[in-house]
């Protein structure tokens, strides 16, 4: 029995020697975890430099992507030096030039690592935005396949794509701008397969509301335009149908789903507010009904019980602070004066071709002071759609607007 | 038979922990850490010869947000302003140390890593940082894309107060002051209240540079050495006037302290160095801050 013990014994420490002896083990790879990692450093970079026309970035801020997005050409030059264009600069001959570089923190990160006024715009500080608008210029690199490097944002998390530019920025980046342009000018309504589907936009943000199985429901897409239309954030469910990328037919006014069946349509104003600014004067008897008087009047005597103040007898609408880019209804109240304003988006009216829609967006400057002006607000509001008048269609000076359902509430606006 | 087996046992022993000995060494010549180094610009150049070389100093421009407080929005520095803050740093503190202390003086002690940050470290409340110091050993400075150069007292008090704060921290840590110095305000210090805790009344007429310097002697110690040297003899003066005859009094008590602090232990005499500083800031207009040539 001991001698069946220690030959068993042996074995298997004869055993255990010729194993452990084995140095034939075969490497998972040819390489170093940190040879590979140079390797897929130096390769991205590579990349990233063999674009000629550069790069089409489509950028998406904020965690929640509540700015939409916006595109961007970042063209990756010899030297670590990178140039960067955005659909937001006024002159597109005048890039911006600054830093780049792809790290390693995690994986391969695309870093623009010192200032650019273009890349770093929804990035830079202020008192009054203290994260700023929650943009990104650190990005973990995902992949790259056929020319589309994904990304993702180290502070959102957002999923971004860098698109190798097949033609040049200054062409690419004006037909971008003719279809923002051609999509800004109106308001949105939309169908999927025949159902209607309400629309609101807000910062390159649609708000669509339907009803299904007598439910209402409300979905947000954050959006970018494109060169053919837009695209969404992510995958968009509506009614059962998944949407994403939208081709603009201007002949028919329309986005048309490349997926599914949806349509966004083109709602044109009869008058874009939101180039000037107009001037409703209470005060000259003419220009106004005496329900808005009444409204006005209400929201005086509410002016002065809150502040002692006196409410000015015009108020500004359409574009009414083109520093502060304030579009809706700004108050000024004496002494001061002070200007308080409530956004507003003015749309059309699909089918109605000379009705003007007027939406509540949001409280803008200084509103939490003058809550008590709502009741000036809810009355244009409330009475919207209007049926315009417009005194030169090619020039226009003087608007009337009379409300569909009141005729008793009109006015009129002055440039 | 036994001894047999005992060494049959012994010898396979030998074979089993001797078998793996010999491919297991790693490689010396391979390292496990990669850098990627960065292609070196002119700007990378001149920080190598300036900085690094000479002072063993290392500036850093190019920010790596990913590392910082992710609570922050911080933006990068542009590289021209970084250009123009390092040759800031060079003429106004630096050279002006170099012309009143010993031989080896900055090397061995200045503050060893710059950090350049482009926009101010917001808070939610509308406050925001000026500059950090990590340890004495890492300074960031913020703001720097809103640098101008044609404004000194601001160049002060954003950015060279702060550099001439840290450093005189470095100095006390390393030899410490009498506790002389202590004793002068040791009754008024505030602590960490010293934010609020001079709400109309004046630190100053206690006998307090600003009311961070009521935190705690240290920071007494250097934020006196810190206006000091930032002020010319006039400013200085017209500065302390309002402090009244028993601040002011205080004050002079501090600053004697600080001067033959200086003096013997490093061998600095503070009025050289504030003269040093002010003939140089006179002269800011004169210098190219633009220049990154190696000389």
């Amino acid at each position: 029995m001991k001698k069946n013990i220690y030959i068993v014994l042996f074995g298997l420490l004869l055993s255990m020697g010729v194993v452990s002896c084995d140095n034939n083990t075969d490497l998972l790879f040819d390489e170093s975890a940190a040879q590979r990692k140079t390797t897929a450093i130096t390769e991205y970079n590579e990349a990233l430099k063999s674009a000629d026309q550069g790069w089409l970035f489509q950028y998406f801020p904020e965690e929640t992507q509540k700015y939409g997005g916006y595109n961007y050409v970042v063209k990756f030059n010899q030297h670590d030096s990178v140039t960067v264009w955005s659909e937001l600069m006024p002159d597109v001959t005048k890039p911006e030039i600054s830093f780049y570089d792809v790290i390693s923190y995690g994986g391969p990160v695309l870093t623009f690592n010192t200032y650019n006024p273009l890349m770093h715009y929804f990035a830079n500080p202020s008192a009054g935005e203290y994260l700023a608008k929650g943009g990104d210029y650190e990005f973990l690199i995902m992949s790259n396949e056929k020319d589309v490097m994904t990304v993702k944002g180290i502070k959102t998390g957002n999923t971004m794509h860098l698109i190798k530019m097949n033609e040049p920025v200054d062409v690419y980046l004006s037909k971008l701008k003719g279809n923002t342009d051609f999509i800004g000018q109106g308001s949105f309504d939309a169908n999927v397969d025949g159902t209607e589907v309400s629309v609101q936009e807000m910062n390159r943000n649609f708000t669509f509301s339907y009803s299904e199985n007598d439910e209402v429901k409300s979905v947000t897409a954050p959006y970018i335009v494109t060169e053919t239309g837009l695209s969404f954030y992510e995958p968009v469910e509506i009614l059962g149908q998944t949407f994403q990328d939208f081709t603009l037919d201007k002949a028919s006014y329309q986005l048309i789903s490349n997926e599914g069946d949806m349509k966004i349509i083109i709602v044109i104003p009869p008058i874009d507010l939101n180039q000037a600014t107009w001037y409703l004067d209470i005060s000259t008897e003419t220009d106004r009904s005496d329900a808005v008087l009444a409204g006005w009047q209400a929201a005086y005597d509410a002016n002065d019980q809150a502040w002692g103040e006196q409410l000015a007898s015009f108020i500004a609408m359409g574009e009414a602070s083109a520093t502060y880019g304030d579009y809706g209804m700004s108050f000024y109240s004496y002494p001061g004066p002070y200007r308080s304003h409530y956004n507003i988006a003015f749309g059309g009216v699909a089918g109605h071709s000379d009705y003007l829609d007027i939406i509540k967006l949001s409280a803008g400057f200084n509103w939490n002071w003058y809550t008590h002006l709502s009741v000036m607000v809810d009355l244009v509001v409330d009475n919207a759609p209007y049926i315009v008048e417009i005194d030169d269609p090619e020039a226009p000076m003087v608007v009337k607007l009379t409300s569909v359902a009141n005729s008793d509430v009109w006015f009129i606006l002055r440039k | 038979m036994n001894k047999i087996k005992y060494w049959l046992f012994v010898m396979v022993m030998v074979f089993v922990l001797s078998a793996c000995s010999e491919d297991d060494e790693p490689n010396p010549d391979e390292s496990v850490i990669s850098v990627e180094a960065a292609e070196k610009n002119d700007f990378d150049r001149y920080l190598e010869k300036t900085f690094v070389d000479t002072y063993n100093i290392s500036f850093q421009y190019k920010l790596q947000d990913i590392e910082s407080d992710m609570n922050y929005a911080l933006v990068p520095a542009s590289y021209e302003n970084s250009i123009k803050m390092a040759n800031l740093i060079k003429y106004l503190c630096l050279d002006a140390y170099e012309e009143v202390a010993p031989e080896g003086f900055l090397k061995k002690y200045f503050p060893k890593m710059f950090m350049m940050v482009g926009s101010a470290g917001w808070h939610n409340n509308g406050t925001y940082t000026l500059g950090t110091a990590e340890g004495g050993l890492k300074i960031t400075l913020y703001l720097i894309n809103d640098l101008d150069v044609t404004d000194v007292q601001t160049l002060y008090s954003h950015y060279f107060r702060t550099i001439f704060h840290e450093f005189s921290h470095i100095l006390h840590q390393t030899k410490d002051y009498t506790t002389d110095f202590d004793k002068i305000s040791v009754t008024d210090y505030v602590g960490d209240s010293w934010n609020d805790a001079w709400d109309g009344q004046s630190s100053l007429a206690r006998g307090f540079i600003s009311d961070y310097s009521s935190k705690e002697a240290n920071e007494d110690f250097v934020e006196l050495i810190a206006h000091y040297i930032t002020n010319t003899p006039e400013s200085w003066d017209a500065k302390i006037e309002p402090a009244g005859d028993t601040g002011k009094a205080i004050l002079a008590q501090k600053m004697a302290i600080i001067k033959s602090y200086l003096k013997e232990v490093w061998n600095i005499d503070i009025d050289a160095l504030r003269n040093a500083i002010q003939t140089r800031a006179e002269k800011l207009g004169e210098q190219d801050l633009d220049n990154i040539t190696i000389e």
